[in-house]
C-alpha cells in the first residue's frame, strides 16, 4: 500500500452540517439544498499500492481533479486524510499528508509525488529553460552538485525523445506536445513514488496524443512508480490504468479493474460513459 | 574641475555647492535671477509642455500660482496654435555644451568626472552650512564636446547597437502610433512624459519588477544649440540655445541578435531644460523596454511599451483624473437604473 | 549646524534604532524591519547606514567613512562632514585606527579587527528580489528558508554563461540559516565576510532594514558543492601608483588610456609610504 485516502472531503461556500448527506450520486447532484454550497468532493475514500496505476473517470465537475489537487496540496481539502507511506513526523507516527505546511510540502513535491496538469503554463515556469524547469526539481530534493543536476537534467531530457542539444532553450521554443514532455521530464527528474496526471492529454492534437501515452507508459514500466491518472477519457484510461474508479457528483459509483469496468460496468452512469464511446 | 584625485572630493564638492546656489540665482539661464529662482519649476514645465520658451513657462507659473501640470497644459495648448516650420537638424548628446557631466560606472573617463551645479551634495536642513563657500570661478571653460562616458565600452565593441529601422522619426503629434510602436514613438513620448510617473514606473523596475539596478554610464546637463537650414541659402543656423540633459544606462548583459555574442544593453534617456531624475528614469525605462529578458520581473508595466506609452503623459492623465469633476449625472443616473434592476432581480 | 541633538537624534529615535540592531544581531543575517527616519541626505545615498552611525556613535569613536574604496569621494565626504557637524568625533583616513567605519560597497583591505564595527550602506537588503518581488512572499520564503530559486538562478546561468551573472550582492548564507544579501560589495569582498571578528551592520534606510552578522560567524556565499565561487580576475594588474597586486582594482579611463589603481585608496596610500 502505498497511499491511503479516507473521507475526504471538499466544499466550496459557507457549509452547513447537511451538506455531504444531501449532496452526492444518490442525491443527484452536489449543490447543497439548503445552504447551496458546492460539494465538490463527497467523502472519497481510495487506496492505491505500489506500482499501480489507477485512473480517475467522469464528467466535468465530478470532482476528480479537486482531488488530485487536494492530494498534491495545490488547495487545502474541507476533512478527510491522507497517509503516504514513508511520510512520518520527527517520532516515526503517520503524518496526514493533508495537513503539511508549505515547507514539507515543498519536501513531499521533490521527493515522493510529482504532478503533471493538463496545461504545460501550470507545471513548467516559461522564464526558465527546459533543462533548468527540469533541474528545478533536482535542486528542490536538495541536489547542490552542479555536474550531478545537469547530468540528471540531460539524463531525463533525453528520457523524454527530445534532442538534448536542446535542453537550454525555452519552453516557448518548443510546440505544445514537446511541452509536455518538458513537463513530464520535470515530474519524473525527483524519482518520484506517485505520479498524478490531470488530463496529461486533453488539448493535443490526436496523433501527438498516442506518443505521449506511450511514452508515459514505458516510463512506467520501467520506472515503476505508482500513478493516479485523471481523465475524461476511456481511451486515455484503457491504455494507461489497471484499476478504475468512477465519479459523479463528487462520489466514487463504481471502482473495479479496468477491463471489468470496460466490458461490463455496473453502475448506471458508467454504462452511459461505456455506451458513448464514440 | 574633475575630481578623480583622492584628496579632490571635498573642493569639488564646494565648488559644485557654490555654482548650485548661482545657478538658482540667474546663472546659467537665458534671464534674470528670477528666471534662476523658478529654474527647475521652468525647466520641468518646458520638459513636460513639449515647448521649450522661458517666456511662456514663466507666464505659465503665474497664470497657475505655480501648479507645474497646468503650466505645461498651457505650453502644450499654446504649442497647437503653432505653425510647424519643419525639423532642426539633429542634437548630438557628445555636442552638448556640458556645466556638468558624470558617469558612476568609472572613478575617472576621457573629459573628467565634472560635478557641475548640483543639489546632490547638499545636506537638506534648513540651516545653512557655515562653511566657507567654493570657488565657482574655478569652473573653468565649459567644453565645446564630450564623448560619452561609455565610449571606451562602445569602441571597444561591448555595447549593444540597437538595430533600428525607422528611417524618419515618428511624430506622435502629427500621427497617433499603434501597435508595434515604433522606439521613436515611445522615446518622445517619454521625452515629453510627467516626471512622478516615469519615477514611479522605473521605480518599480529598479525594486525588482525588472532589470533590477542598471549602471549611469553618463549623466550630463548643458546648454545646446538648435539649428536649422535657412530657407534661402540652405546652410545650417544657430536659431537657439536650449538646456537638456542626457543620461545613459548600462544594464545587463545579453546576446546580440546580430552575431550571437555576448554584449552589454544600454538605454537613453533625454529632456528639455535640466531634470536628471526625469532622465535618469527614462533612460531606465528605455532600457527595460527595449532589450527585455528572462527574470522574474518581467512583465512588470515597466517592460510594457503598452503600460509606459498610455500612462506616462501628465497633461493628458491629470485631464482625464480631473474630468471626474464633470457632471455625470446622466450616466449616474443611467448607473442607478442598472443598480435597481439588479437589486430586483436578486430579491 | 545649530541642532543641539548629539548625533542628530531624538533619545527615542536612537532607542527604536538600538533595539533593532541588537535583534538583528541576535539573528544574524535576518532583516528587520525599523521606522527609518528622512534625513537631510536623498533616500537611496546612505540614510541607512547613517542611522546606524549615528545611533551608535560616542564622542570618544574614531570615525572613517569611505565609498566605492574612496575617502574623498563625495559621497563619503558629504555623509563625513555631516556626521561630524553633528557629534564632533575624529575623523580618519586609515583603517586600523577607525573604532566606526562606514562604508559603500567596500570592505577594508585592512583586516578587521574585534573591537571595530563595520556599517555597510545597502540598496536592497532582500537578496530575494531578484527572484521574488512581493515582500509576503519573501518573508514566507526566508521563514522556510526556501531558497531553491536562487540555486534556480545560479543553475541556469552555470549552464548558459559558466558562471552566476551576479556580479556584486552576490548571495551568502549566514550561520548555515539565512541567506542574505552581503550590501553591493564584489565578490572580492565576501570572503572577508566569514569569520570576521569585527561586528558588520548592514543599514537599509529607504527599504527601512536592518541586519547584522556577529562576530566570528560563519559565512558563505551560495555555490554548488563542485564549483569554486571566483572572485574578479584582475590578472597581474598591479596598481600604477603604489605597485600592489592581487587586490581590487579602479579601472579609470584617462585620454591616453585605461589605467588601474588600488580601490581602497587607504590601502595604497600605507603601500605608497612603504616604498
Amino acid at each position: 500500500m502505498l497511499l491511503e485516502i479516507k473521507d475526504v472531503s471538499k466544499i466550496y461556500g459557507e457549509s452547513c452540517g447537511l451538506c455531504l448527506d444531501k449532496t452526492g450520486d444518490e442525491q443527484g447532484g452536489a449543490i447543497c439544498p439548503y445552504c447551496g454550497s458546492v460539494v465538490a468532493v463527497n467523502r472519497v475514500s481510495l487506496h492505491i499500492g505500489r506500482g499501480e496505476v489507477l485512473g480517475i473517470v467522469g464528467e466535468s465537475g465530478s470532482g476528480k481533479s479537486t482531488l488530485l489537487q487536494i492530494l498534491y496540496r495545490d488547495i487545502a481539502a474541507t476533512s478527510g486524510q491522507a497517509f503516504f507511506t514513508g511520510l512520518r513526523d520527527e517520532n516515526g507516527r503517520c503524518r496526514d499528508l493533508l495537513s503539511l505546511d508549505m515547507l514539507e510540502t515543498a519536501a513531499m513535491r521533490a521527493g515522493m509525488m510529482s504532478m503533471i496538469y493538463q496545461n504545460p503554463r501550470h507545471g513548467i515556469n516559461y522564464l526558465f529553460s527546459a533543462g533548468g524547469n527540469i533541474a528545478e526539481k533536482i535542486i528542490g530534493s536538495g541536489q547542490r552538485n552542479f555536474a550531478a543536476i545537469r547530468s540528471r537534467s540531460l539524463h531525463f531530457f533525453d528520457k523524454i525523445e527530445l534532442p538534448t542539444t536542446r535542453i537550454d532553450d525555452y519552453p516557448e521554443t518548443f510546440s505544445g506536445g514537446q511541452q509536455q514532455r518538458i513537463q513530464i521530464a520535470k515530474a519524473l527528474s525527483s524519482s518520484p513514488k506517485l505520479l498524478l496526471l490531470d488530463e496529461p492529454t486533453t488539448g493535443l492534437d490526436v496523433s501527438v496524443q498516442a506518443g505521449i501515452l506511450d511514452l508515459i507508459k514505458s516510463l512506467q514500466q520501467e520506472m515503476g512508480f505508482s500513478m493516479i491518472v485523471v481523465s475524461h477519457d476511456l481511451g486515455v484510461i484503457n491504455h494507461l490504468t489497471d484499476i478504475t474508479v468512477v465519479m459523479r457528483n463528487g462520489s466514487i459509483v463504481e471502482y473495479g479493474l479496468t477491463d471489468q469496468i470496460l466490458e461490463d460496468p455496473q453502475h448506471e452512469y458508467t454504462q452511459l460513459l461505456v455506451s458513448s464511446i464514440l | 574641475m574633475s575630481y578623480v584625485a583622492v584628496k579632490g572630493g571635498a573642493d569639488a564638492i564646494r565648488a559644485s555647492r557654490s555654482l548650485y546656489k548661482e545657478m538658482i540665482n540667474g546663472k546659467f539661464v537665458s534671464r534674470d535671477a528670477e528666471h534662476g529662482n523658478h529654474l527647475f519649476a521652468l525647466d520641468r514645465i518646458m520638459g513636460e509642455g513639449a515647448l521649450y520658451s522661458e517666456k511662456l513657462a514663466m507666464e505659465a507659473l503665474r497664470k497657475t500660482g505655480c501648479d507645474l501640470l497646468e503650466a505645461a497644459f498651457y505650453l502644450r495648448a499654446h504649442r497647437s496654435t503653432c505653425q510647424r516650420i519643419g525639423n532642426c537638424e539633429i542634437l548630438r548628446a557628445e555636442d552638448i555644451k556640458v556645466i556638468r557631466r558624470i558617469s558612476s560606472a568609472f572613478k575617472d573617463i576621457p573629459g573628467g568626472q565634472l560635478l557641475g551645479p548640483s543639489s546632490d551634495y547638499l545636506v537638506k536642513l534648513f540651516t545653512d552650512h557655515p562653511e566657507k563657500t567654493g570657488d565657482a570661478q574655478a569652473a573653468g571653460r565649459i567644453p565645446e564636446q564630450m564623448d560619452s562616458g561609455l565610449a571606451p565600452l562602445r569602441q571597444a565593441g561591448k555595447i549593444l547597437q540597437l538595430n533600428n529601422e525607422e528611417t524618419t522619426p515618428f511624430d506622435v503629434t502629427r500621427a497617433t502610433p499603434m501597435p508595434p510602436y515604433p522606439r521613436s514613438a515611445i522615446m518622445q513620448v517619454m521625452a515629453r512624459g510627467e516626471t512622478g510617473a516615469m519615477l514611479a514606473f522605473a521605480y518599480t523596475s529598479m525594486r525588482g519588477y525588472g532589470d533590477v539596478h542598471p549602471t549611469i554610464g553618463d549623466l550630463r546637463i548643458g546648454m545646446i544649440d538648435v539649428t536649422y537650414p535657412h530657407p534661402f541659402t540652405g546652410k545650417p543656423v544657430r536659431v537657439g540655445t536650449i538646456r537638456v540633459t542626457a543620461v545613459e544606462s548600462v544594464g545587463s548583459f545579453k546576446k546580440d541578435p546580430v552575431d550571437g555574442k555576448l554584449r552589454l544593453a544600454t538605454g537613453f534617456g533625454f529632456c528639455f531644460g535640466f531634470n536628471e531624475t526625469k532622465a535618469i528614469a527614462m533612460s531606465i525605462l528605455d532600457l527595460a523596454l527595449t532589450w527585455p529578458h528572462y527574470s522574474i520581473g518581467a512583465g512588470g508595466p515597466a517592460t510594457s511599451p503598452e503600460m509606459i506609452i498610455h500612462h506616462v503623459d501628465g497633461i493628458e492623465s491629470m485631464g482625464f483624473t480631473n474630468h471626474f469633476k464633470l457632471p455625470h449625472y446622466v450616466t449616474f443616473q443611467a448607473d442607478l437604473k442598472v443598480f435597481q434592476a439588479a437589486e430586483e432581480n436578486h430579491d | 549646524m545649530t541642532e543641539t541633538t548629539f548625533a542628530f537624534f531624538d533619545e527615542d529615535a536612537k532607542k527604536e534604532i538600538r533595539r533593532a540592531l541588537l535583534k538583528a544581531v541576535a539573528l544574524p543575517g535576518y532583516i528587520v524591519p525599523f521606522a527609518s527616519r528622512e534625513m537631510p541626505v536623498a533616500r537611496g545615498w546612505g540614510t541607512g547606514g547613517l542611522q546606524i552611525t549615528l545611533s551608535i556613535i560616542l564622542e570618544t569613536d574614531t570615525l572613517k567613512v569611505y565609498d566605492q574604496g574612496c575617502d574623498g569621494s563625495v559621497n563619503a565626504v558629504n555623509i563625513r562632514d555631516f556626521i561630524v557637524a553633528t557629534t564632533n568625533v575624529e575623523t580618519t583616513t586609515h583603517a586600523p585606527d577607525a573604532s566606526i567605519i562606514q562604508t559603500r560597497h567596500r570592505i577594508p583591505e585592512h583586516p578587521l579587527c574585534d573591537d571595530q564595527i563595520l556599517v555597510l550602506q545597502v540598496p536592497y537588503p532582500e537578496i530575494l528580489t531578484t527572484v521574488e518581488p512581493d515582500t509576503k512572499q519573501q518573508k514566507n520564503m526566508h521563514a522556510h528558508l526556501e531558497y531553491s530559486r536562487l540555486w534556480m538562478l545560479l543553475y541556469e546561468d552555470t549552464a548558459l554563461y559558466g558562471d552566476s551573472r551576479i556580479s556584486n550582492r552576490y548571495p551568502v548564507q549566514v550561520n548555515d540559516h539565512y541567506v542574505m544579501d552581503p550590501s553591493p560589495i564584489p565578490r572580492y569582498d565576501i570572503p572577508k565576510l566569514d569569520n570576521n571578528p569585527a561586528l558588520l551592520l548592514f543599514g537599509a534606510g529607504r527599504e527601512k532594514r536592518i541586519y547584522a552578522i556577529p562576530p566570528h560567524t560563519r559565512v558563505k556565499p551560495l555555490v554548488f558543492e563542485d564549483r569554486p565561487f571566483k572572485v574578479e580576475n584582475f590578472g597581474d594588474t598591479r596598481c600604477e601608483r603604489c605597485g600592489i597586486s592581487g587586490v581590487f582594482f579602479d579601472e579609470v579611463h584617462l585620454e591616453d588610456g585605461v589605467h588601474y589603481f588600488c580601490s581602497d585608496t587607504d590601502f595604497c596610500d600605507e603601500q605608497l609610504s612603504k616604498k
